[in-house]
C-alpha cells in the first residue's frame, strides 16, 4: 500500500516537473520574441550605414580639405571698389557692416561683408567661355527676370521670360584695358547696351539709406519701382505694388524673379548647401550634378489656380550657405509671400550653376472651364496680387553661417515682430503629452447613420489620471469626434455634444485643476457633402475661373462624396458663433485645421479676392479664437498659436534633397509647445523615438478605449490602431523616456545642432545643455561617456 | 471586374490621400496600404518600406537601359544593361554589383548585345536571355580565371513542331527551377515558356496563358474552327510578361492585361493565384520569407504572402523626381533581409528599399505561419494587430493560433473580426459541440417533458386549452375585414388555384394588404441581409445602402406589375391592375416565411450543414416561382403555355421600360449640360 502511495507521488512529481519545464519553456519563447524584434537598424550593417547616410538624417559637413582649399583659393572673390567700379558696379550704400555695390545697366548688386570681407554678388562669378550662348550669359548678369503673356495668346506653355540684360541686348568687352582679365567676362559694352533704341530704363537716387530705382521696361510697357535699403543684417528689397504699371495693351506681366543669381554656385566648387524650409526642412548639398529643378509655392498650392507643387513650405525664408560655419545669408519674405514661389535650378545640362531665389508673382494663370468635361482656355484676370513685395536678405557670418543660425535668426525676427513668445507648457518640469481622444464616429445603418461611441468622457477620466500615476502631469487633452457630425470629413462640426455638455465641463475641471489644457478638434477650411454644416449653395467657394471649389472622391465605401473648400467669409461666421459657445463648455479652444496653409483665391460674383484677402481672413479667425492648437500652421498663424500639433519628420524627399534638418523645431524651439505626429502610426520604432529628442519634439498618441476594429466600417478606419489597451504601457514608457532627455530643456532654444559622426548628433540649447543622440548600430563615446547604440545621453 | 473595381478604389484612395488635407503623417513620398478582405477593401497600413537610396551609377559604372534584376545568396546584385551605340548595335552586358563593398563587374561584355533577363540559379549559376542576340546562355564562375564562362546556350529549336523556320524565337526573360531545368519566356509567344533541359535541349512549352472561359469565347468556340477564332476574333492567349520561380521550384508567371500573379504546379496548373493585383505587372519576385514581389508599370510595389494575399501596396508614379516612387520600372529583386531593389529604365537608376521595424514583424509572423508554428506565430501576430488593428490577416493568424491551441471561443472572435467564413465555421462547431455537450441534460429533460406531453395529450387534448386563447383572439379578429383578408393569404398559400380565384373574383384581398404584404416582404429582406449569421451573410452592414436596398425590392416589383398588366392588357389577359399587384403580394408569402427563419437558424449552423440552409431557401424560391405562374395564369385566366410566354414577354417588357427610361435620362441630362455650358460660356465670354 505504502509503495503504491509512493510511486503515484513520483508520478505526481514527474508530472508536476514537466509541466513548470513546460511553462518555463514555453515563457522564454516568448522573451525570446520580444529581444528578437526587429527594428529598423536590424539590417546589413553597410545597409544600416547607407541609411544614415540618406536623407532621413543631417549629415556630418563637409570634410575634404582639397575642396574647401580649392573653393578657397579659386572661387572666394575680394574685388576692390576700384576693380568693380570697373564693370560699373557702384559703391551706392555703406553702414558699419556692409557695402553695397549696384549696377545700374543690370539691376545687378555686389554686398561686401565688411566682418568677413566675403563678397556676395548677383551676378553669376567664375564664368567660363564655354557656358553658353549670349543670352544665358546676359540672364547670368542680371539681377531681375520677368515673366509675362501676350493678352492676345494666354497660354502656360507660352510664357515669356526676359531678364534685364536680354531685354538691352547686352554684350560684353572681349578686351578693355580698364578691367581686371578676371572681371572681362562681366562688364558690360554700353555701346552695345540698348543701343537701337532705348528699351531698359533704370533710375536710381540715394536717400535715406535707401537706393530707390525705377524700372522702365518699355518694349513691353512694363515699369515698376524697386527700392533696396541697407539694414545692420544686409538689405530690404521692396516693391510697391501699386508701382506695377503695364502700359502696353498686348501685354501682361506675370512674375518678377528677384535677384537669381544672388550666393549661386558654380557645379561644385563651393562647399555649401541651399536651405529649404519644405516640411520639417531640407538641404541641399551643392556637390553633385542633380540636373533638376526646384519650384514651390510658399504656403501652400492656390486651390483656387489649380497649382500642383508637392512641397508645403510653412516658413516663408531660403537660405544660401556657402563652406558651413563661414558665410550664409537667408531672405525672408515679409510682405507677399503668399504669391511668391520659391524657385532652385541644380547643375545639370542646362547650367553649370546651383541658384535659388524667390520669384514674385503679380498674377497667375487660370484655365477657364466652359464645358462640363473640363474643356477651357488659359486666361488672366486684368487685376494684379494685393499684397507688396518685401524680402529682407539677412546675411550671417561664422558660427551663426549655417541652417541653425538661420534658424534662429528667422526666430528672433519673429520675436521681435511680437509673433513668437515665451509659452512652452512646462506644468510639473515636464514635457507636456498630447492624448487626442476618438469620442465617436458615424456609421452608416439601416436608416441614416449609427453612432459608434470609442471613448467617453469618464473614460478619458480614467485614462488621463492612470497617466498621473505613472507621472505623466503635463498633458494636453484633444478630442475628435465631440460632435454629434460624427469625425473623419464631417467637418466643420456643429456644436452638438455627443454626450452631455455637464460631462466636458467636468472633464474639462479636471484637467484645468491641473493646470492642463484641453481642446476640440475644428476645420472651418474643409467641408465635405457629408457635412451638416455648410450649404452647397451659400457655404462653397468658386475658383477664378467661377467652377465651384467641389472635387469628386469616392470613400472607403465607394460611395461617393465630395471636398467642398468654404467661403472665407462663412469661415469666419461660424468661428465667431462657436467662439460664444467654447467658454460655456469650459475648454481651452478649438484644436484648429485647414485654415493652417493653403490660403485660396476665389471668385464671388464679379469680383475676384486673392489669397491675401482670405489669409486675412484665416489670421482674423485666429485673433477671434484667440490661442488654438493648430495643425502644421504657416507663418502666418504663428501669432494666434498656442500650440503646434502634428509636426511631420519629413519633407518632399526630392532625389537631390540631402539632409532633413529641423527647421521648424529650432525655430519653436523655447517658445511654443510642438507635437509630434501620432505615434501610433510609427512603423519604425525606437528610430523616430530619439527623431523626436532630437528635434526637441514632444510625443503625442491618438487613443480610444474601446477598440479600434469597431472603427472598421467607418471614414475613421484610417486611424487603424488606437486602443488604450494596446497603448498604454508604450505610451507611459515612450513619454518617460523622452521627458527625460527633453525635461531639461524646457523653455530653451537650440542654439547649436552638430553631427560629429555618421549618425550622432549633438543638440547644444540655450541653457547649456546638451543631447547627444546615436542614432547608430554602435556604441558611442563622448566626453567620458558611453552612448549605446540607438540611444542618448544628457550633457548637464 | 470586381478586381477591375478594386483598382479604381486604390487608384482614386491614393489621389484622395494626396488631395485631402494632411492629418497622417506618411514620412514617406506615398501611402502604404493593406487589403482588408473583412471589408473587402483597402486600408492604410504603417508604412512597411523606406526609400533607402537612388543611384544612378553602381561603383563607376552608370546605368544605361537597366532591364532586369537578380540577386544571389551572397547579396550580389545581377542587372542586365545595355549601352546603345548607334541605332542597331548595342553593347550589353550583366553588371554584377555588391552594395556592402561597392564592387562592381561587368560579364559577358563585348559578347551579349540586349541582355534583357538575368536569373541566378538554384545551382548558383548564371543564366542570361538575350533579346537582340535571339539566344539565352548559361554562365559559369571559372575562379581559375576569376572570370563567367558561357557554358550552355540556348537557342531556337530546330526540326521541332513547335517552331517553323518563319517563327520568331526572342528569349525575353529566364528562370530555372531545383532540377536547373531552364524556362525562357519569349516575347510574344502565346504558348508559354520555352522549357529546355540544363545541357540546351528543348522539351517543349509550359505555363502558357489559356483563353478566358467567356460566354462571348464560349460561343465561337461553338461555331468557329481555331484558325477562324485566331484570325477573325483573335482568340489567342496572351503572352506572358514574366516570369519568377519560388523556393520549391514552383513557376510563377504574370501577364499584361491579367491582374496579378500565377503560380504554376509542376504539372502546369494553376496551383494559387494572388487574390487582387495590378494588371500592367513587369517583373515579379520571390523574398526570403517566400512572400512575393511584384513591381507594375506605374511603379506600384504589392507584397503578397505566399498564399496570394496582399500585405503591402506601395511607392507609385514619380512625376516630380521623388525618392522611393518610379517613372518606367522594369525590374525588381529581394535579398535575404527583405531589402527591395528595383531598377527604372526611365531614370537609369537602382533604387534600395529597406523594410521598416512593422514589415520585419509582419515576415516573422509570416514565416513562423508558413512551417505550421501556429501557436508560436500568435505573438508576432498580436504586435502586428497592436500596430494595426485593421491588418486581417493578423486576426486570421491569432485566430489559427487560439484554433491551434484549443481556445476556440477566442478563435471564433479573431475569426468574426477577420471575417474569415471557414474558420469561423470551424471554430463555431467545436464551439456548439462543447455546448451541445454540456447541455446534453437539459436537452434529454426538455425530450422528456415532451414525450410526456405528447403522451398525456393523447389521454387529455391538452392543445385545446393552449389553443383556447388564440382561437378566441381568432374569431374575435375575423370581424374586422382587414384581418380576414390578410389571413386569406394562408389559404392562397395552400389552394393557390383557388385561392388566386378568390383575389380576382370574390374581393377575398385588397389593395392595402397587398401592400402590408410587399411590405413584410421588404421587412423579411431586410431582417435576412441585416441578421444573418454572417457565414451566410456577403452583406457588411455598415456598407449597406438602405436607399439602393429599397430600389433593389420595389423596382422590380413596380415593374413588374406594371408590365405584366399592359402586356395582358393586350395579349386577353382578364387580370386588372389590383389583380396583378394582389396577387403578386400575395405570392411573396413563402419568402416572408422564409426569410426570418433563414436568419434564425444562421446563428446555428457551420458549413457543415450548409445544406440545410440553402435547402430551406431554395424551398422559397422555387415555390414562389411555381406560384407566379399559377398566379398569372389564374388572373388571367390563361392556360399554361401562354402563361409562360406571358411571363417571358412581362419580364422582356420590364427590361425595355428600364431601358428606355435610361436612354430618356440619358438625354435630357445631356440635353441639360448642353444648356448649362452654353451659359457658362456666354458667361465667360460676355
Amino acid at each position: 500500500m505504502v509503495k503504491i502511495f509512493k510511486n503515484i507521488l513520483i508520478l505526481l512529481f514527474l508530472v508536476l516537473s514537466i509541466s513548470v519545464t513546460y511553462a518555463f519553456v514555453n515563457n522564454s519563447y516568448d522573451k525570446n520574441i520580444e529581444n528578437q524584434l526587429p527594428s529598423i537598424v536590424d539590417n546589413y550593417p553597410y545597409i544600416a550605414e547607407q541609411l544614415l547616410k540618406s536623407s532621413r538624417y543631417t549629415q556630418e559637413e563637409e570634410k575634404d580639405l582639397d575642396r574647401i582649399d580649392n573653393y578657397l583659393t579659386n572661387y572666394v572673390h575680394n574685388y576692390s571698389e576700384e576693380e568693380l567700379l570697373s564693370i560699373d558696379f557702384i559703391k551706392v550704400l555703406e553702414n558699419e557692416n556692409f557695402e553695397l555695390y549696384f549696377n545700374n545697366l543690370s539691376f545687378s548688386i555686389m554686398l561686401r561683408n565688411k566682418v568677413t570681407n566675403y563678397l556676395w554678388s548677383s551676378i553669376n562669378l567664375n564664368y567660363e567661355g564655354t557656358d553658353g550662348n549670349r543670352r544665358n550669359r546676359n540672364n547670368g548678369n542680371s539681377g531681375l527676370m520677368i515673366d509675362f503673356v501676350r493678352n492676345a495668346n494666354v497660354r502656360s506653355s507660352d510664357i515669356s521670360n526676359e531678364s534685364i540684360l536680354t531685354l538691352a541686348d547686352a554684350r560684353y568687352f572681349t578686351e578693355n584695358d580698364n578691367v581686371i582679365e578676371e572681371l572681362l567676362p562681366y562688364s558690360i559694352d554700353k555701346d552695345h547696351y540698348d543701343s537701337k533704341h532705348h528699351k531698359v530704363v533704370i533710375k536710381a537716387n540715394v536717400s535715406n539709406n535707401t537706393l530707390k530705382t525705377s524700372l522702365d521696361l518699355k518694349d513691353y510697357g512694363f515699369k515698376f519701382n524697386v527700392d533696396i535699403t541697407l539694414t545692420n543684417k544686409g538689405f530690404d528689397l521692396f516693391i510697391d505694388k501699386d508701382s506695377i504699371i503695364e502700359n502696353d495693351p498686348r501685354y501682361s506681366l506675370l512674375n518678377i524673379h528677384i535677384f537669381p543669381n544672388l550666393g549661386a554656385t558654380r557645379e561644385d566648387k563651393v562647399p555649401g548647401y541651399f536651405v529649404i524650409p519644405d516640411g520639417i526642412g531640407a538641404l541641399v548639398r551643392l556637390d553633385k550634378q542633380y540636373n533638376q529643378s526646384f519650384n514651390a509655392r510658399y504656403f501652400g498650392n492656390d486651390v483656387g489656380y489649380n497649382q500642383n507643387h508637392i512641397p508645403e513650405l510653412s516658413l516663408p525664408i531660403f537660405g544660401v550657405v556657402h563652406q558651413n560655419n563661414q558665410n550664409a545669408f537667408y531672405a525672408e519674405i515679409k510682405e507677399g509671400a503668399e504669391n511668391t514661389n520659391l524657385q532652385a535650378t541644380f547643375w545639370g545640362a542646362n547650367t553649370k550653376y546651383n541658384k535659388i531665389y524667390p520669384r514674385y508673382s503679380i498674377r497667375n494663370i487660370y484655365r477657364t472651364v466652359i464645358s462640363k468635361a473640363g474643356d477651357g482656355r488659359d486666361a488672366i484676370l486684368e487685376q494684379i496680387y494685393t499684397a507688396n513685395f518685401d524680402v529682407s536678405y539677412n546675411f550671417l557670418n561664422n558660427d551663426d553661417a549655417n541652417y541653425v543660425g538661420i534658424a534662429r535668426d528667422y526666430q528672433e525676427s519673429l520675436i521681435n515682430s511680437e509673433i513668437l513668445f515665451k509659452n512652452e507648457l512646462k506644468n510639473n518640469n515636464q514635457i507636456p503629452l498630447l492624448t487626442s481622444y476618438i469620442i465617436s464616429e458615424q456609421e452608416n445603418s439601416f436608416i441614416g447613420t449609427n453612432t459608434i461611441k470609442m471613448t467617453n468622457f469618464e473614460d478619458i477620466d480614467d485614462i488621463y489620471n492612470n497617466f498621473k500615476d505613472n507621472n505623466i502631469n503635463n498633458q494636453v487633452v484633444n478630442l475628435y469626434g465631440w460632435s454629434k457630425d460624427g469625425f473623419v470629413n464631417k467637418t466643420p462640426y456643429r456644436m452638438n455634444l455627443v454626450y452631455s455638455e455637464k460631462g466636458i465641463r467636468n472633464l474639462s475641471n479636471i484637467i484645468h485643476d491641473d493646470n492642463n489644457l484641453i481642446y476640440l478638434n475644428q476645420n472651418y477650411k474643409i467641408g465635405t457633402s457629408l457635412s451638416k454644416r455648410i450649404n452647397y449653395y451659400n457655404d462653397v467657394s468658386y475658383r477664378i475661373s467661377r467652377v465651384r471649389m467641389s472635387f469628386e472622391r469616392k470613400d472607403i465605401n465607394d460611395e461617393k462624396y465630395n471636398v467642398f473648400y468654404i467661403k472665407p467669409s462663412t469661415s469666419l461666421k461660424m468661428a465667431i458663433s462657436d467662439n460664444k459657445k467654447l467658454d460655456k463648455l469650459l475648454v481651452d479652444g478649438l484644436s484648429l485645421e485647414g485654415i493652417n496653409h493653403g490660403p485660396f483665391s476665389f471668385n464671388s460674383g464679379n469680383d475676384y479676392y486673392d489669397r491675401t484677402h482670405t489669409l486675412n481672413i484665416y489670421q482674423e479667425i485666429g485673433e477671434t479664437l484667440t490661442l488654438s492648437a493648430l495643425y502644421n500652421p504657416s507663418s502666418y498663424m504663428f501669432k494666434y498659436m498656442n500650440l503646434y500639433l502634428n509636426l511631420e519628420i519629413s519633407n518632399s524627399q526630392f532625389d537631390y534633397y540631402t539632409d532633413l534638418v529641423p527647421l521648424v523645431p529650432i525655430v519653436l524651439k523655447g517658445y511654443t509647445s510642438y507635437f509630434s505626429s501620432y505615434l501610433n502610426f510609427n512603423s519604425i520604432g525606437k528610430d523616430k523615438i530619439l527623431n523626436l529628442i532630437d528635434f526637441g519634439i514632444n510625443p503625442s498618441y491618438v487613443l480610444t478605449k474601446e477598440d479600434t476594429y469597431k472603427l472598421r466600417f467607418t471614414l475613421s478606419n484610417r486611424y487603424y490602431t488606437t486602443s488604450i489597451n494596446d497603448f498604454n504601457d508604450d505610451v507611459i514608457n515612450n513619454y518617460t523616456y523622452i521627458n527625460n532627455a527633453l525635461k531639461h530643456v524646457l523653455d530653451a532654444s537650440i542654439v547649436n545642432r552638430e553631427v560629429l559622426d555618421l549618425g550622432i548628433v549633438l543638440v547644444t540649447y540655450s541653457n547649456n545643455v546638451k543631447i547627444l543622440i546615436n542614432y547608430s548600430n554602435n556604441s558611442y563615446s563622448y566626453n567620458g561617456k558611453v552612448i549605446l547604440s540607438q540611444d542618448y545621453e544628457v550633457f548637464l | 471586374m470586381r478586381k477591375l473595381k478594386y483598382t479604381l478604389i486604390l487608384i482614386l484612395l491614393l489621389s484622395l490621400t494626396i488631395l485631402t488635407p494632411v492629418v497622417f503623417a506618411y514620412e514617406v513620398p506615398y501611402p502604404t496600404y493593406t487589403y482588408n478582405p473583412s471589408r473587402g477593401g483597402f486600408v492604410l497600413t504603417q508604412d512597411a518600406y523606406l526609400p533607402l537610396s537612388i543611384q544612378y551609377s553602381l561603383g563607376n559604372l552608370e546605368l544605361y537601359n537597366p532591364q532586369d534584376i537578380s540577386i544571389d545568396q551572397e547579396n550580389n546584385i545581377y542587372i542586365a544593361d545595355f549601352n546603345k551605340v548607334s541605332a542597331n548595335s548595342s553593347l550589353g552586358y550583366i553588371i554584377k554589383y555588391n552594395l556592402e563593398t561597392n564592387d562592381v563587374i561587368k560579364i559577358g561584355e563585348n559578347f551579349l548585345n540586349e541582355p534583357t533577363g538575368v536569373h541566378i540559379g538554384f545551382d548558383g549559376n548564371l543564366y542570361v536571355a538575350d533579346n537582340k542576340k535571339k539566344e539565352a546562355y548559361k554562365y559559369i564562375y571559372d575562379s581559375l580565371l576569376d572570370e563567367y564562362i558561357v557554358e550552355v546556350t540556348y537557342k531556337k529549336p530546330t526540326n521541332s513542331p513547335y517552331f517553323g523556320e518563319t517563327d520568331v524565337f526572342e528569349p525575353y526573360k529566364i528562370t530555372s527551377d531545383q532540377g536547373n531545368v531552364v524556362y525562357i519566356m519569349l516575347a510574344g509567344n502565346e504558348n508559354g515558356l520555352g522549357k529546355y533541359e540544363n545541357n540546351g535541349t528543348f522539351t517543349g512549352f509550359f505555363g502558357g496563358n489559356q483563353i478566358p472561359k467567356t460566354f462571348n469565347n464560349m460561343v465561337r468556340s461553338l461555331f468557329f474552327n481555331e484558325k477562324q477564332r485566331r484570325e477573325w476574333f483573335k482568340m489567342i492567349p496572351s503572352p506572358l510578361s514574366n516570369v519568377s520561380i519560388d523556393h520549391n521550384g514552383l513557376i510563377l508567371t504574370t501577364t499584361i492585361g491579367q491582374s496579378g500573379y500565377l503560380k504554376l504546379n509542376i504539372a502546369n496548373h494553376v496551383y494559387s493565384e494572388s487574390s487582387f493585383g495590378f494588371d500592367d505587372i513587369v517583373d515579379i519576385f520571390v523574398g526570403p520569407s517566400e512572400t512575393i514581389y511584384t513591381v507594375s508599370r506605374k511603379g506600384m510595389i504589392t507584397e503578397y504572402s505566399p498564399e496570394g494575399d496582399v500585405l503591402f501596396i506601395f511607392s507609385g508614379s514619380d512625376e516630380f523626381n521623388q525618392k522611393g516612387l518610379f517613372k518606367e520600372p522594369t525590374g525588381i529583386a529581394v535579398d535575404r533581409r527583405n531589402n527591395i531593389y528595383v531598377i527604372d529604365n526611365k531614370t537609369n537608376a537602382l533604387q534600395v528599399f529597406i523594410p521598416t521595424e512593422f514589415a520585419n514583424l509582419v515576415h516573422d509572423a509570416i514565416s513562423l505561419y508558413q512551417d505550421g508554428k501556429y501557436v508560436e506565430s500568435l505573438l508576432p501576430w498580436q504586435r502586428v494587430l497592436k500596430m494595426n488593428s485593421m491588418f486581417d490577416l493578423a486576426n486570421k493568424g491569432i485566430a489559427d493560433a487560439y484554433f491551434a491551441m484549443g481556445d476556440y471561443e477566442n478563435a471564433l472572435l479573431s475569426y468574426e473580426i477577420a471575417r474569415d467564413r471557414e474558420g469561423y465555421s470551424d471554430a463555431f462547431w467545436e464551439v456548439r459541440n462543447v455546448n451541445l455537450l454540456s447541455s446534453g441534460p437539459i436537452i434529454i429533460s426538455v425530450l422528456i417533458v415532451l414525450v410526456l406531453f405528447t403522451i398525456i395529450n393523447s389521454f387529455v387534448n391538452l392543445f385545446k386549452y393552449i389553443l383556447w386563447p388564440i382561437k378566441k383572439a381568432d374569431t374575435f379578429l375575423n370581424k374586422f375585414k382587414l384581418y380576414q383578408k390578410l389571413k386569406y393569404g394562408f389559404y392562397v398559400l395552400r389552394h393557390p388555384e383557388d385561392g388566386f380565384y378568390g383575389i380576382k373574383r370574390e374581393n377575398k384581398s385588397s389593395n392595402l394588404t397587398a401592400f402590408i404584404y410587399i411590405f413584410l416582404f421588404f421587412l423579411a429582406y431586410i431582417i435576412w441581409i441585416y441578421n444573418t449569421n454572417f457565414i451566410f451573410n456577403f452583406h457588411i452592414k455598415a456598407e449597406i445602402n438602405f436607399g439602393q436596398q429599397i430600389i433593389f425590392i420595389f423596382l422590380p416589383l413596380a415593374l413588374w406589375v406594371i408590365a405584366n398588366y399592359l402586356v395582358c392588357s393586350i395579349r386577353d389577359g382578364e387580370g386588372k391592375l389590383t389583380d396583378v399587384l394582389q396577387g403578386t403580394a400575395y405570392i411573396l408569402i413563402p419568402m416572408i416565411i422564409v426569410l426570418p427563419l433563414l436568419t434564425i437558424i444562421s446563428h446555428y449552423l457551420t458549413f457543415n450543414e450548409a445544406f440545410v440552409y440553402d435547402f430551406i431557401f431554395w424551398i422559397g424560391i422555387v415555390v414562389t416561382l411555381v406560384y407566379i405562374v399559377i398566379m398569372v395564369k389564374e388572373i388571367h385566366f390563361y392556360d399554361v403555355t401562354p402563361t409562360i410566354g406571358n411571363i417571358l414577354i412581362t419580364i422582356f417588357t420590364a427590361v425595355m421600360i428600364l431601358v428606355f427610361s435610361s436612354i430618356i435620362y440619358l438625354l435630357l441630362s445631356e440635353v441639360i449640360s448642353l444648356v448649362e455650358d452654353i451659359i457658362r460660356e456666354v458667361m465667360i465670354r460676355g
